[in-house]
C-alpha cells in the first residue's frame, strides 16, 4: 500500500450559519475522493433553500456527482437542513457510504433510549414554549431557538432530513470511537478516526465547562420533566397527580383577588393602603417564575444532542498530519478523547496524539465557549502549521441573540496559536487583501494566502 | 402591665422531613425552636418577613396562617406535617426569623434588606418576602430583585430516592438548612449589594459559603440534635455527623447517596462507603465551579471550628479517662455528652459570630477568600483583644491547608493579615462625623434606621464630592475623584467622577481595655467600564463593569481612621485578572448563549447559580 500522501482540497461553504464540508483527495490512480461532511444552516436564515441548494448544486458540480463518503454528524437542523432544503439535487449525487454516529442506530439500545428522551422533549418543550408565549416572551424566544435545531414547527424536521441521509446509500455505518481506522482502498494513505461521540451516558451528559453538582442524575430531570410539563401543557389527568398536597385548605386564583390577605400582599396596587409595603405589588409577584425551568430542560437537551456528535479525524499517513472535524462536540465528547487509543501498525496511536498532529481544526459548534476545550483540546495542538476553519455567520447569530458566536476570547486564542490562519465565512474583507496578523512573516502569510481560493460561495483550502 | 414574652415556641424540623423516617434520628428530628416575640399577622407576616404562599404551578393560593390563635399558642404551633402547607409557613417563618436574630446577635445591630432599585431611586423594603411554594422544579433560591425567597418542590428521583418515597414530593422550604441558606443570602445582600456580581472566581462562591457556613452552625443551637450527635460521635465531630452536612434530603431525592453538602467528608460514589474529607492545598486553584469553590471555604471555617473544638474538650476527656485521653468502647457518660456539648455549642456561636462580623471588614468589591481571611482576623481581634483559645491561629492554618492565601501579606501571622491601619489624614471627618444619625440597635425602627442611613450617605457622597479629598486620600481610598480619573470611570451630571457611598453604618467593638467602642463602617465604590477585550472599544463590544472602592472602618470618638480596605479603581493589574476571569470559560454559561447574559446575570444571579446552568 502506498502510504504517499495524496494533494487535498477543503471546502468549507459561506451559505450562512451552518456546516457543509467537502474534502477532495487525489485518490487511487488520480481518480478524486469526495468527503461530504454535513449540509445546513440555522432556521431563520433568508432564503435558506435557495442558499441550500446553491451549495449543494456546486457540490455536484465539483465531484461530477460522486460522494464517496457522507459524514452527518447529529441531529441538528443546521447541520442537516440541506437534506430536505435541496433533497432534489442532493438525490441526484451517488452516495457511496454513509456515516452516523451511533447514536442513531436504531439497533442500539442505549441510542433508542436517547432518541425517545429527545423527540419526548421536544414535542413537550413546542408545547411548552406556545403556552409561554403571551407570558413570558422572553423565555418562549429563548426557547424557540434551541428547538429550532431541530427544525421548523410544522415543518421538516431534523429526523426527515437524516432519513434522507440515511436513503442516499445502500447501507450505514454506525460510528463507534472503539472501532478501528479505517482505509478505503480507492484512498489509500488516508485514514479515518472516529473520536466521539462517547459510549459514555456520563460523558454524553456532560455540557458545561463547570457543572453544578445537581442535575447530574437522568431519571431525576425525567421527573421533573413530567411535574413540570404537566401544569405546563395543562394535561388534567397529570396535573391531578401532580398537585402535592392531597387535601387542604387553598382558595383558587379568582378567589384569592376578592381575599383581603392576598390582596394586600399579593395583587394589591392600592397607594392609599397605610401600610407602604402593601402598596405596591406588581414588583414582587412570581406568576411566571416557575416556567423558567423549561429553560433548563431545553438547554440540557441541546447539550445533549450537540455532545452526540459524530466527531472526525483524518490522518494523512505519510506527514502523520491530522484534519479535524469536531461537529458540535461539547465538553464530555472532548474529554472523552483523552482515552482513546488505537493500535496501528503495531503501533499505539491515541487521542491526545491526534490532536497534537492536527493541522486544521473545524472549530466546534461556531465557536462557542463550551464546545472547544482548552487545556484537553487547542492547547494540545501545538502543530506550528494549525489553521483554523470557522463557518460561524456572527450577525446571525446576533439576531438570533447568540452575541457569544463566536466567544471573543477563543477568537483570540485560537488566532494567535494559527498565526492568524483563521478562516472564518462572515468575513467581509478578501484575504487577500489582509494584513499578516503581528508575529507571522510576510513569507508565511503569501503562503496561507496562496494556498486559498475564496468566492462568494466558499473557501478552498489547499493543502499540499 | 405585663410584659410580652421574649420568645414565641414554634415547632419544626431540625433537619428536613427525611430523618423523621429513620427511628435512630427521628427524636432529634423534632425541634421547637425559640424565635424572638413579635407582633404578627396572618401569613405569617411580621416586622422582617411576610409569607405569601402562591403555588403558581398548581393554579392554588394556600390559606394564610394565622399563628395567633390560642390553640397554636398553647402547643408551640402546627406540628410538623409535610401534608399541610400551613405547618410549610410556619417553618419557613421560623427558620428565617432564627437565621436573623442570629445575624442581629452576631452584629448588633437590627438586620436591613438590600433597598430596591428603580432607577436612580431606591426604596426601603422592610420584609423579605417567602413563598414556600413558588416552583416545580429541584431549586430554591434568592431573588434581589423582588426581595423574596422562591422555594421549589419537586417529584424525588425514582431510581436512586435514599429515604425518601420514589417520586414522592420533596419540599425544600422543610429543609432547616436550605431556608436558613437562603436567608443568608438576602442578609448578605442587605450588606453587601456588589457581592452577586461575579468579578473573580471567589465572589458567588463566597456567597454560597457564607450561606452554608450559617446554615451549618446554626446545626449547634439545636441542643437535642447537638446532644444525640455528640453521644454518636464519642464526640468526635470530625466523624460523619449530621452537624457537619447541609439538606440530607434535598441530596438523596435528587440521586446523591446522601447530604448535598457535608464540610466534614463524603461518601465515595463507587464504593459507598463515607470518607472524611482531606484539605487539598491545589484544590482552590483547580476548582471553579461556585458551590464547589465555595465548599472550600466552608471545609475550611469548619476545619477551624473542629481544631477550636478539640483543644477545649481535651481536659475534659482527660477527667473522664482518669487522665489518658483515650475514651473506652461503648457508649459516653451522658454528663460528659451535656460537657461537650456546651463546648461545641459555645465554640459554635463563637466561630459564626466572627464570620458574620467579619462582613463590616470585607471589601465593598471583588472580594476574594483571601481577603476574608484577612476580615475574619481583623473582626476577632476587635471583638477579642486576646486569643487565649486560638480561634485566629486555627482559622489561618485551616485556610492554609487549603492554599487560600490573602495576595500581597509578607507572612501569615495575626499581625500581618490584620488590615493595616493607614496614615491617612482624614480630618475633614471630625466636622461630618459630628453631623450623623447613629441610632442603630435593636430597639430603633427599622424603617427610621434607613431614613438614617440615607441622610449619612448624602452628607458624606457631598463631603467626597466637595474636591476637597486630597490625591493622597483618594488613592488611599482606591478611588479616583479628579478630572485625571481613567476615562472608563462613569461621570456625573456634573461632568465629574461618579462615586457611590454604598452604606454608612455604626459597628461596636471591645477596647483592649474592656470598654465598648463603636466605629463607623463606611463603604464607597465607583464604576468603571472597561472593553473586555482590550483591544476594543467599539460600542457593541461587551463593556463588563469594573469597580472599586473601599470600607473604612473609623472611631468615632477620635476620628482616626483605623483600616481602609480597599480595590483600587485605577489597579491595571486587578482590571486584568478580572478580564481572565470573565473571558474562561468557567464564567461563561449555556444560558447565558441562548437566552442572553443580561438575562441571566442581571435578573437572576442565584436561579441560574443553583440551577447549575
Amino acid at each position: 500500500m502506498s502510504r504517499k500522501t495524496p494533494a487535498l482540497s477543503i471546502r468549507m461553504y459561506r451559505h450562512g450559519l451552518g456546516d457543509c464540508f467537502l474534502l477532495k483527495f487525489a485518490g487511487a490512480n488520480g481518480k478524486p475522493f469526495h468527503v461530504m461532511i454535513d449540509c445546513g444552516v440555522v432556521l431563520g436564515t433568508p432564503n435558506a433553500a435557495g442558499a441550500m441548494k446553491q451549495v449543494v448544486e456546486d457540490i455536484a458540480e465539483e465531484t461530477g456527482g460522486a460522494i464517496d463518503l457522507l459524514a452527518a454528524t447529529h441531529e441538528h437542523w443546521d447541520h442537516l437542513s440541506g437534506f430536505v432544503q435541496a433533497k432534489e439535487t442532493f438525490e441526484k449525487l451517488r452516495v457511496a457510504r454513509v456515516w452516523l454516529a451511533w447514536t442513531e442506530d436504531p439497533a442500539n439500545p442505549l441510542a433508542r433510549r436517547l432518541a425517545g428522551e429527545r423527540k419526548r422533549a421536544v414535542e413537550a418543550l413546542r408545547a411548552t414554549s406556545e403556552r409561554l408565549r403571551g407570558l413570558r416572551p422572553e423565555t418562549a424566544a429563548g426557547l424557540d431557538g434551541v428547538l429550532e435545531f431541530f427544525g421548523a414547527a410544522g415543518g421538516a424536521t431534523t429526523s426527515d432530513a437524516l432519513e434522507v441521509v440515511r436513503a442516499a446509500a445502500k447501507s450505514t455505518r454506525y460510528c463507534r470511537p472503539k472501532d478501528a481506522p479505517v482505509v478505503f482502498s480507492e484512498l489509500p494513505g488516508v485514514r479515518f478516526y472516529v473520536l466521539g461521540p462517547p459510549e459514555d451516558l456520563k460523558l454524553i451528559g456532560k455540557s458545561s465547562p463547570s457543572k453544578g453538582q445537581v442535575y447530574e442524575d437522568k431519571a431525576f430531570a425525567l421527573d421533573l420533566e413530567t411535574a413540570f410539563y404537566a401544569a405546563a401543557l395543562g394535561d388534567q389527568t397529570l396535573q391531578q397527580a401532580s398537585y402535592p398536597f392531597d387535601k387542604c385548605n387553598y382558595l383558587s386564583p379568582g378567589e384569592a383577588q376578592k381575599n383581603d390577605f392576598f390582596e394586600r400582599h399579593y395583587f394589591g396596587d392600592d397607594r392609599e393602603e397605610k401600610d407602604p409595603d402593601c402598596r405596591d405589588q406588581s414588583w414582587r409577584r412570581i406568576d411566571t417564575d416557575w416556567l423558567d425551568v423549561a429553560s433548563q430542560l431545553a438547554l440540557q437537551l441541546d447539550s445533549d444532542t450537540n455532545n452526540t456528535s459524530l466527531v472526525l479525524a483524518v490522518e494523512l499517513v505519510e506527514s502523520g498530519r491530522v484534519l479535524l472535524f469536531a461537529a458540535d462536540a461539547q465538553v464530555g465528547n472532548w474529554l472523552s478523547w483523552s482515552d482513546l487509543a488505537w493500535r496501528v501498525d503495531g503501533a499505539p496511536v491515541t487521542g491526545p496524539d491526534l490532536l497534537k498532529r492536527t493541522v486544521v481544526y473545524k472549530v466546534g459548534h461556531h465557536g462557542s465557549h463550551n464546545a472547544t476545550l482548552r487545556e484537553k483540546g487547542l492547547e494540545r495542538m501545538t502543530n506550528p502549521d494549525l489553521m483554523v476553519l470557522l463557518p460561524v455567520d456572527h450577525a446571525m447569530a446576533v439576531k438570533k441573540r447568540w452575541a457569544g458566536m463566536p466567544f471573543p476570547p477563543l477568537m483570540e486564542r485560537l488566532t494567535e496559536k494559527a498565526g492568524g490562519r483563521v478562516l472564518r465565512i462572515d468575513d467581509k474583507v478578501p484575504l487577500a487583501n489582509r494584513k499578516p496578523p503581528a508575529g507571522v512573516t510576510p513569507a508565511v502569510w503569501k503562503d496561507f494566502q496562496s494556498s486559498v481560493v475564496e468566492t462568494p460561495l466558499y473557501y478552498e483550502l489547499r493543502l499540499d | 402591665m405585663q410584659t410580652p414574652p421574649v420568645f414565641r415556641r414554634l415547632r419544626a424540623y431540625a433537619f428536613d422531613p427525611s430523618l423523621d423516617m429513620q427511628l435512630d434520628t427521628a427524636v432529634l428530628n423534632q425541634a421547637t425552636f425559640k424565635v424572638p416575640w413579635e407582633r404578627l399577622e396572618r401569613g405569617p407576616v411580621g416586622e422582617y418577613v411576610e409569607v405569601v404562599d402562591y403555588d403558581p404551578a398548581s393554579g392554588r393560593f394556600y390559606a394564610p396562617l394565622d399563628l395567633n390563635q390560642d390553640y397554636l399558642l398553647a402547643q408551640d404551633g402546627l406540628a410538623p406535617s409535610e401534608g399541610n402547607p400551613q405547618f410549610h409557613q410556619q417553618m419557613v417563618y421560623a427558620v428565617s426569623m432564627l437565621t436573623i436574630r442570629n445575624f442581629e446577635k452576631a452584629l448588633g445591630r437590627a438586620a436591613l434588606w438590600s433597598p430596591r432599585h428603580r432607577g436612580d431611586i431606591s426604596s426601603y423594603v422592610a420584609r423579605l418576602r417567602l413563598y414556600p411554594h413558588a416552583m416545580r422544579e429541584a431549586n430554591a433560591f434568592y431573588s434581589p430583585e423582588r426581595k423574596a425567597l422562591l422555594f421549589g418542590y419537586f417529584p424525588a428521583s425514582v431510581s436512586n430516592p435514599g429515604n425518601n418515597l420514589p417520586g414522592g414530593v420533596v419540599f425544600t422550604c422543610l429543609s432547616h438548612d436550605i431556608v436558613a441558606h437562603e436567608t443568608t443570602h438576602a442578609l448578605l445582600d442587605g450588606i453587601h449589594q456588589r457581592f452577586t456580581e461575579a468579578s473573580n472566581g471567589d465572589v458567588l462562591a463566597f456567597h454560597e459559603a457564607f450561606a452554608d457556613i450559617v446554615a451549618m452552625l446554626q446545626h449547634f443551637t439545636f441542643p437535642e440534635a447537638l446532644r444525640n450527635q455528640i453521644a454518636r460521635t464519642r464526640g468526635d465531630l470530625a466523624r460523619q455527623n449530621l452537624l457537619g452536612e447541609l439538606a440530607q434530603q434535598f441530596g438523596q431525592a435528587i440521586g446523591q447517596y446522601g447530604a448535598l453538602r457535608s464540610a466534614i467528608g463524603q461518601r465515595n460514589p463507587e464504593t459507598g462507603e463515607w470518607e472524611p474529607a482531606q484539605p487539598d492545598p491545589a484544590a482552590y486553584h483547580a476548582t471553579t465551579e461556585p458551590h464547589a469553590r465555595g465548599a472550600i471555604l466552608v471545609a475550611a471555617v469548619f476545619d477551624a471550628f473542629l481544631a477550636v473544638y478539640k483543644r477545649r474538650i481535651a481536659d475534659l476527656l482527660r477527667i473522664a479517662t482518669s487522665g489518658s485521653g483515650v475514651l473506652g468502647r461503648g457508649e459516653i457518660h451522658p454528663d460528659l455528652v451535656n460537657r461537650l456539648a456546651n463546648e461545641a455549642a459555645d465554640t459554635a456561636q463563637h466561630v459564626l459570630t466572627m464570620c458574620i462580623r467579619a462582613l463590616d471588614y470585607c471589601p465593598p468589591v471583588d472580594l476574594d477568600f483571601g481577603d476574608y481571611l484577612r476580615a475574619l482576623v481583623t473582626a476577632d481581634s476587635d471583638l477579642w483583644p486576646d486569643d487565649d483559645r486560638g480561634y485566629r491561629i486555627a482559622m489561618i492554618e485551616a485556610f492554609r491547608r487549603r492554599g487560600i492565601y490573602p495576595r500581597d501579606v509578607r507572612t501569615l501571622s495575626v499581625d500581618s493579615l490584620r488590615w493595616a491601619a493607614p496614615h491617612m489624614d482624614l480630618s475633614q471627618f471630625s466636622e461630618f462625623a459630628g453631623k450623623l444619625k447613629l441610632r442603630w440597635d435593636l430597639s430603633v425602627d427599622r424603617r427610621q434606621i434607613f431614613a438614617n442611613m440615607r441622610f449619612n450617605q448624602r452628607e458624606l457622597h457631598a463631603l467626597l464630592t466637595s474636591g476637597e479629598v486630597t490625591k493622597q486620600a483618594q488613592s488611599d481610598m482606591g478611588i479616583a475623584l479628579d478630572d485625571d480619573a481613567p476615562e472608563g470611570i462613569r461621570r456625573n451630571q456634573h461632568g465629574k467622577p461618579a462615586v457611590e457611598v454604598h452604606s454608612v453604618r455604626p459597628a461596636r467593638r471591645i477596647r483592649p481595655n474592656g470598654d465598648v467602642a463603636v466605629d463607623l463602617v463606611v463603604e464607597i465604590t465607583q464604576k468603571r467600564y472597561e472593553p473586555l477585550d482590550r483591544s476594543e472599544r467599539s460600542p457593541g463590544a461587551m463593556q463588563p463593569a469594573f469597580r472599586g472602592g473601599c470600607t473604612l472602618l473609623v472611631d468615632l470618638e477620635t476620628t482616626q481612621v483605623r483600616y481602609v480596605i480597599s480595590k483600587n479603581i485605577r489597579s491595571q493589574a486587578r482590571l486584568e485578572r478580572q478580564r481572565q476571569f470573565l473571558a474562561a470559560p468557567e464564567g461563561q454559561s449555556l444560558y447565558a448563549l441562548y437566552f442572553g447574559a443580561a438575562d441571566c446575570e442581571g435578573r437572576e444571579p442565584f436561579a441560574m447559580l443553583h440551577r447549575g446552568f
